[in-house]
């Protein structure tokens, strides 16, 4: 009986992912727990986040960091974040909505971009678009 | 980006929304209002799009006005919202004129196969964009815009399924297999309403006729593993194992049955290999850890109970690493510890992840007493440890009884006891007479 191991890959299991963290320009602090902040919706001119709640406040200005795996410097402080050494983009915005969540200490924020490379934005989307499109291929593979 | 009304081409897709309702369950209302108008721009009327930010309110709202589409986040802290895809196909059976979304950051290609293992339509994964968004709603609501007589069937046949009625879809599902071609799916239901009746050869004969017409049918493979491996026909299941994972991505909730299908069938080089394959896994999502971590332990165990403690002791790391916090696994780990002799490092690591992952201290004490008394040599261990549990205010009706019956296998003067006894009464008055027995 050979093994089923050989079937199976390691990548499968494997999110696609981009850390993001944050500079508050306002507030003059910073995220920089990746694990405290994702992604959760990108539109053309902004994003959603979900953020530790005392990170931010509405209308405070933030710089955005979006970091391409696999990250060569580990980010320990404010200074690490605009490193050349971790591939990344970093766009600025304003927060233009914050919803609490009840009983948690993370919240939803709703940035509004005020400068950012419009073609560097539209290609970054794209990685996701391409994402879901696998995943809509895995299911029409799945349905035959 | 709504869809052209004037373009000839979207006139079915706005025609097959028209009229549907649909429920949003997201905690953010940024996000409700994003797919909001997605939905709106595919053909959902405004007016007909309810949305909540609580799965337990969703629940009610399925139950009460029965949403033909259900769009829902899951979390890795929370997975309930597949107890709603089930609720949601209960609530609107024909599946022709309903849906269930899920919305997740866990994009991995093998949590793609949590559609088939549930009653859901797509996944969205997160972030999405709203391009992404709606091209994941078209791609899987295509098949029921203009169905095939083949599908059309097949989603009768559910129907019947979720109405309960198995004699009904059990000769929708016969019809469907007379087709001809592409009826794989077909025989896999006719296998389910069998295995439901507890027919399990006629089961799994169903599933073999399934796998002649579609050798690749992911539905025929998957419950083909699991019919076998319940029948104890571990060879036959790991061959369908192994069909499935060449074909299809791997299911992360698959993880524990694969590792439990090696052990059965002595395969050694998987049982140490999947401590190897899970090996420092970056980039996965709170799901997928879990169900690794439930696997590890598994593999853990067995070669605990092989005496092969070298062989394990790496792997149970491994588990705990990709544990999450999550109370039973980590139990199983520590106990696999403590069966391998090594209670003290099992109590250990116990009480570490306990104050990494905040797990409840009355929860801690409790099972570090039952780590105790199943496992140390020393009956006193147990009855100091379970008076000063009981003094720290656990006090739960198995943490009395088993303290009271470590004092009698010693032998303990009684008043002693009564002290237990007295607390354990006023806890549990309606046990009186139980505890008082303690006293002779």
């Amino acid at each position: 009986m050979s093994s089923m191991l050989k079937n199976i890959n390691r990548e499968d299991l494997k999110k696609f992912v981009h850390y993001i963290l944050f500079e508050n320009n306002t507030s003059g602090t910073s995220v920089l727990d990746t694990q405290q902040i994702s992604l959760m919706e990108l539109g053309e001119e902004g994003v959603v986040l979900r953020a530790p709640t005392k990170s931010c406040q509405q209308k405070h200005n933030l710089t955005l960091y979006l970091y391409f795996m696999p990250l060569e410097l580990k980010i320990k402080s404010s200074r690490d974040l605009k490193s050349k050494k971790n591939k990344h983009l970093s766009v600025i915005g304003i927060v233009k909505d914050k919803e609490l969540v009840e009983g948690e200490d993370y919240c939803y924020i709703k940035v509004d971009f005020t400068q950012f490379d419009e073609y560097q934005w539209e290609q970054f989307l794209m990685l996701y678009e391409e994402r879901q499109e696998l995943m809509n291929k895995v299911a029409r593979d799945t349905c035959e | 980006m709504a869809l052209d009304k004037n373009d000839k081409k979207h006139q079915p897709i706005l025609e097959y929304f028209q009229g549907k309702k649909a429920l949003v369950v997201h905690p953010s209302s940024s996000i409700r209002m994003t797919i909001r108008k997605v939905l709106t721009g595919i053909g959902i009327s405004n007016n007909d799009i309810t949305q909540t930010d609580s799965l337990k309110e969703a629940t009610k709202i399925v139950v009460d006005e029965r949403p033909n589409f259900v769009f829902s986040f899951m979390s890795s802290e929370d997975e309930s919202c597949l107890e709603l895809s089930e609720l949601s196909a209960k609530s609107c059976p024909n599946r022709l004129r309903g849906g269930f979304f899920l919305l997740t950051s866990e994009n991995s290609s093998s949590i793609s196969s949590l559609m088939y293992d549930y009653e859901i339509d797509a996944i969205i994964t997160q972030p999405y964009t709203n391009k992404s968004l709606e091209s994941a709603i078209l791609n899987s609501i295509e098949p029921k815009v203009k169905p095939t007589p083949a599908f059309t069937i097949l989603c009768n046949g559910k129907e019947q399924l979720f109405l309960n009625d198995e004699d009904k879809a059990y000769d929708i599902f016969t019809e469907a297999t007379m087709i001809g071609k592409g009826v794989a799916t077909a025989f896999y239901y006719l296998a389910r309403i069998e295995s439901l009746r507890n027919n399990a050869d006629d089961a799994i004969s169903f599933i073999a006729d399934g796998l002649k017409d579609n050798p690749k049918n992911y539905y025929c493979l998957s419950f083909g593993t699991t019919l076998l491996f319940d029948q104890k026909r571990y060879v036959e299941a790991y061959d369908y194992a192994q069909k499935l994972l060449e074909n299809y991505p791997l299911s992360p909730m698959r993880i524990p049955e694969l590792i439990r299908l090696s052990i059965a069938t002595q395969n050694f080089e998987d049982i140490v290999g999947f401590g190897e394959l899970f090996k420092e896994l970056e980039n996965l999502g709170g799901t997928v850890k879990r169900y690794i971590s439930a696997g590890l332990a598994t593999c853990g165990r067995y070669l605990v109970k092989k005496d092969d403690f070298e062989s394990a002791s790496p792997i149970l790391k491994e588990a705990l690493s990709y544990s999450n916090g999550k109370v039973m696994i980590l139990e199983n780990i520590v106990w696999s510890y403590c069966l391998a002799g090594e209670l003290l490092q099992g109590r250990a690591v116990y009480q570490k992840m306990c104050e990494v992952f905040k797990i409840d201290e009355n929860r801690m004490k409790e099972y570090d007493l039952r780590m105790v008394n199943e496992f140390s040599n020393d009956i006193t261990e147990t009855i100091l440890l379970g008076a000063k549990i009981i003094g720290e205010g656990v006090s739960s009706f198995s943490v009395f009884k088993l303290v009271l019956n470590s004092m009698i296998g010693l032998d303990r003067k009684e008043e002693l006891r009564e002290d237990i006894i007295h607390t354990a009464i006023k806890k549990f008055p309606e046990s009186k007479d139980e505890f008082l027995k303690y006293l002779n």
